[in-house]
């Protein structure tokens, strides 16, 4: 496999320079998106005749990134937290309308109005846990019900209340540029930012991509390689896992996908949840949600969606990691390695 | 006008270079550190894998007796043969990837190989 | 005596230098290669040449107007073939230029030609690694390096020819081109 995979390598790198531009190649970029308060590596690998324009794609990203970016207070989400309403533009209304139908499925185990108990747990300037009375001033205001969506694309929140489209606006920004790759003819290509994947078509001769899902606690291993791709097709994979943003204390570990629920980080059993589905901002927030709704609830929840599959990879109480997957899943049980 | 090409000091200066390059290319391509490598063991009955991560004796059995490998430090040689010749136990050790030892009057081919890395083109976390 | 050739005569004397590097190079083209990775490289012939004859600032001019022309002659200008020549071009001209200021007669053309290949595929190499395929590219590396070496050191035979027995090169060093290595 690994001599096939090398001698394909050489063959195109031959290819590259023996013979010249008018064939479908292979081109490569990667870069940092840079934002006010994440950087975030961005790797895209294209098969066709012509490179995108990567500084037009670099800015393509960042301005997205920003646009999602409730911090920013010119971005519509900082001007919906600041108003109280705002008129979306259509491609931000469905990403939120995204975020909110998967809160109602789950009933809040994805929430977009989170904020005030993100700040809290904010494990990046944490000294001291959150108290029990902070957690449940923070959850008054925590209800994706009271978020008021018209078709018309106008948005309303309650006084006070905040959506953090945090979650899911990475896979939003993958999923923009996707159908900006695919409205310039694009048709093959890979889009990683900060883990999350989203693939289109496949390599050259129709030789399916490999995605590598990273081992959540050992994280030079892996725990398997996922072969996915088909012509016409779009796919995304993305991992949520307990490994990513966390701090512990007293051997207890504080990680950052949260349970609306009880307001600690979610307790349910999850290590990692991989989710495979036919975009990003949709696999960010079910992996998110299956993550804190636990390995039972998570998994059949995500096995009754449509054109859905994960791998949830949960941790016993005597400490052994053990997979379990949904019947449609690209990798067999006995392919996982823990 | 002079006519005969001649090379000079620094010319020779340039190929020395050049062979340094073209050799430095070629051993990158060959060197694995010993913990990746995995032993490839072919006698007339069967072939063998194993690791070198443990060090251990292994006896493979030809037409001639048994021949005894030793396995140590990652490292690998004959450490005995029935063979008339004993040139496989001369050899010494290998620990490189691509090296091999041989004994062909028992049968018994051993050889380092790479270890099957996995190159995907992205990874999910 | 010093000859100092002068400004007309510089600009004339590139000029020909770049027609003719990019003649070679559409010869080149159409000759169809007998190996992968292997070419001549006729059209750095000019350039090599040029290191003897052209002030350091000047053979620069000629490596870039090179590089550019050729891109948009084949209409590789934005594409990473470019990237590759640009890189390559440039790291060679200096290591070539390099050598030749600290060697001076000490070297002929056979060797400056070989250090630039070697910096050249060096480049492209690095190039390659960080733009398109990672490591793999060490996997070629070799023959891309013997390929270079090979050719490098036929062109530096034929410009060491060439440099000695030319007439033409005979009245350029009466307009005072290649007097003394600068």
């Amino acid at each position: 496999m690994k001599l096939l995979h090398k001698a394909f390598l050489g063959f195109m790198f031959f290819v590259l320079f023996a013979a010249c531009t008018d064939r479908i190649s292979l081109h490569r970029h990667r870069f940092l998106s840079i934002s006010q308060t994440r950087d975030i590596p961005v790797s895209i690998v294209v098969f066709s005749k012509e490179a995108p324009v990567w500084d037009k794609v670099e800015d393509f990203v960042m301005d997205r990134s920003s646009l999602y970016d409730h911090r920013v207070d010119e971005s519509p989400i900082g001007w919906l937290n600041h108003h109280g309403q705002a008129e979306l533009a259509p491609d931000i209304w469905k990403v939120l309308k995204t975020a909110l139908d998967v809160a109602k499925e789950t009933h809040g185990a994805f929430d977009p109005t989170i904020l005030p108990l993100v700040n809290l747990w904010d494990y990046k300037t944490m000294g001291e846990l959150p108290s029990q009375e902070q957690i449940v001033e923070a959850l008054k205001l925590v209800d994706y019900r009271q978020v008021d969506m018209k078709p018309s694309g106008m948005v309303y929140l309650p006084k006070n209340m905040t959506l953090d489209l945090g979650g899911i606006a990475k896979g939003a920004v993958v999923d923009n540029l996707a159908d900006d790759f695919l409205r310039q003819g694009y048709t093959d290509f890979l889009i990683e930012a900060g883990g999350d994947i989203l693939i289109s078509g496949t390599k050259a001769n129709e030789e399916k991509w490999s995605v590598a899902v990273r081992h959540p606690r050992k994280t030079q291993l892996l725990v398997g390689v996922l072969y996915v791709g088909e012509a016409g097709k779009k796919q995304a994979v993305v991992t949520s896992g307990d490994y990513e943003r966390f701090v512990m204390r007293d051997g207890i570990r504080y990680h950052h996908l949260l349970d609306t629920k009880t307001g600690q980080p979610a307790r349910g059993g999850c290590v990692s949840v991989t989710v495979i589905a036919p975009d990003c901002t949709l696999a960010d927030a079910l992996s998110t949600a299956a993550f804190v709704m636990g390995p039972e609830k998570g998994l059949a929840y995500l096995e009754q969606k449509t054109n859905v599959e994960g791998l949830i990879i949960l941790e016993k109480p005597d400490g052994e990691l053990e997979p379990r997957l949904t019947s449609g899943f690209p990798l067999k049980l006995g392919d996982i390695k823990l | 006008m002079k006519k005969r090409i001649s090379l000079k000091l620094f010319d020779f200066f340039s190929f020395g270079l050049a062979l340094f390059v073209l050799l430095f290319s070629i051993i990158i391509n060959f060197s694995g550190s010993g913990s990746d490598l995995t032993l490839l063991v072919k006698t007339r009955e069967a072939d063998y894998v194993y690791d070198l991560k443990e060090n251990r004796e292994l006896v493979f059995e030809g037409p001639l007796g048994d021949t005894v490998i030793e396995i140590k430090d990652k490292m690998l040689r004959v450490l005995r043969s029935p063979c008339p010749e004993q040139i496989c136990v001369n050899s010494g050790w290998i620990s490189h990837q691509g090296q091999w030892l041989g004994c062909l009057p028992n049968q018994v081919f051993l050889s380092l190989e790479g270890k099957v890395e996995n190159e995907v083109d992205a990874y999910s976390y | 005596m010093k000859l100092m050739p002068t400004v007309t005569e510089t600009g004339r004397l590139i000029s020909i230098l770049i027609g003719l590097s990019l003649v070679l190079s559409t010869l080149e083209m159409m000759i169809p290669k007998p190996v992968p990775f292997f070419r001549l490289g006729l059209s750095n012939l000019p350039l090599v040449l040029s290191l003897r004859l052209l002030k350091t600032r000047d053979i620069f001019i000629l490596a870039l107007a090179k590089v550019f022309l050729q891109a948009m002659l084949y209409g590789t200008l934005f594409s990473y073939i470019f990237v590759f020549s640009f890189s390559g071009t440039l790291l060679s001209v200096c290591l070539m230029v390099l050598a030749l200021r600290l060697f001076k007669n000490n070297i002929s053309f056979i060797g400056i030609s070989l250090l630039g290949a070697l910096a050249f595929n060096s480049a492209q190499l690095f190039a390659a690694y960080f733009i398109l395929l990672g490591k793999s590219v060490f996997l070629v590396a070799p023959f891309f390096y013997l390929a270079g070496i090979v050719s490098s050191v036929i062109l530096g035979y034929v410009v060491e020819r060439f440099y000695r027995e030319s007439q033409w090169l005979r009245l350029l060093e009466a307009q005072g081109f290649g007097q003394e290595v600068p």
